[in-house]
């Protein structure tokens, strides 16, 4: 009986080690934010068309990889911000998010899409019912399925 | 040695202040009257307006800027049309009551009417064109600076849906022709975009194809 709850006990701590060390595999590689889209050695310019249902959203989307996190700044054409994100162990926030987009679940699925695109896609992880098609002239589309949602991303030049 | 160095240095600092605050001189309400005349007349006797326009976008979160050219059309009777064409193509296009937004394959036409934000929107760049936006006295508070070859008139929002966007709009306008050389909006993130107009045509014949939404 007591050797059976030792041998119990080791396989536990055996497996709880192979989960740690699993979780800081994962960890370390989602750390270096590779994304097979975005150049990380210099700043990303794109025009950006965001469509949700009848809804559409344009402007300028910068992304630059600096001090060990992706950050990125969305302006409407006239320069209005619309929001900054900051992307860092696999996770997304968005700031200073324009008014009128200021809804926790706008903010949610913005954050999640593009962790999937900085951080996930790089990985080749598959995304909750999220894709990344890549279209000519460096321009690609990120698809959100299940927001029905679509990020088309083209190349400033 | 290096005590000197240092004082020297913030005389010329604080000096360097004195000749900032001695550029930017707050108006008389006599001045400012005289001011708006001048405006006034001028925007009267402008029926169009052609223009470059250089947009320069600070990022604070990127330590980047974002520079855009374009021309600008205005015609007095509501009509604008301010285009994008480097490094992006946008167009954006305002025919009394409608506008239209043109990027790449996205081709978008609203009533003006529609929403409250794009009214706002409209007030503040026809304002800007124009000079009008300093009499909306609902909507901006505005001060008047004098200068030797430029005024600056500074416009704080007063609204709850404007103030979230900007905190400051801040015009600069040539002394010689009366209409805005500069436009600068601050945003309470502390990001700024500056836009500035040159070789300024007026009255020119405008094609009303220029103004086309539909």
């Amino acid at each position: 009986m007591m050797k059976n709850s030792l041998l119990i006990n080791a396989v536990l701590f055996c497996l709880c080690l192979l989960l740690y060390a699993a979780c800081v595999a994962t960890h370390s590689a989602s750390t270096t934010g590779n994304s097979q889209f975005l150049d990380k050695g210099e700043t990303s310019r794109y025009q950006l068309l965001i469509k949700a249902n009848q809804s559409e959203i344009t402007g300028i989307m910068l992304l630059k990889y600096m001090a060990g996190e992706w950050r990125g700044s969305l302006i409407n054409e006239f320069g209005v911000k619309v929001f900054d994100l900051t992307a860092t162990g696999g996770k997304c926030r968005l700031q200073h998010i324009l008014p009128l987009l200021d809804k926790w679940h706008i903010r949610r699925t913005i954050a999640s899409d593009f962790a999937f695109l900085l951080w996930n896609a790089g990985q080749g992880t598959p995304g909750k019912g999220k894709s990344i098609e890549q279209l000519p002239d460096g321009a690609f589309l990120l698809k959100n399925e299940k927001r029905h949602i679509t990020y088309l991303f083209q190349p400033v030049k | 040695m290096k005590k000197k160095n240092l004082s020297w240095l913030l005389v010329v600092l604080i000096s360097g202040i004195n000749l900032q605050a001695q550029q930017l001189v707050p108006v008389t309400k006599e001045e400012q009257r005289y001011m708006l005349e001048k405006i006034e007349a001028s925007s009267a006797k402008m029926n169009t307006l052609v223009c470059d326009f250089e947009q320069t976008k600070a990022l604070s979160l990127l330590d980047e800027k974002m520079i855009s050219k374009g021309k600008m059309f205005y015609r007095q009777d509501r009509c604008l049309r301010w285009e994008y064409l480097s490094p992006y193509t946008y167009t954006f296009i305002l025919n009394d009551k409608k506008i239209l937004m043109q990027t790449g394959k996205s081709r978008n036409v609203v009533d003006v009417k529609s929403n409250k934000l794009f009214q706002e929107a409209v007030k503040i760049m026809m304002g800007s064109v124009n000079g009008k936006g300093l009499m909306d006295t609902k909507n901006f508070r505005a001060t008047y600076y004098w200068g030797e070859k430029a005024w600056t008139i500074i416009l704080i929002p007063l609204q709850k849906e404007m103030k979230q966007i900007f905190s400051l709009i801040e015009l600069t306008l040539d002394v010689e022709d009366y209409t805005v050389d500069k436009i600068k909006m601050e945003e309470p993130n502390g990001d700024a975009t500056l836009i500035r107009l040159w070789n300024k045509q007026f009255n020119l014949k405008i094609d009303d194809e220029k103004f086309a939404v539909d």
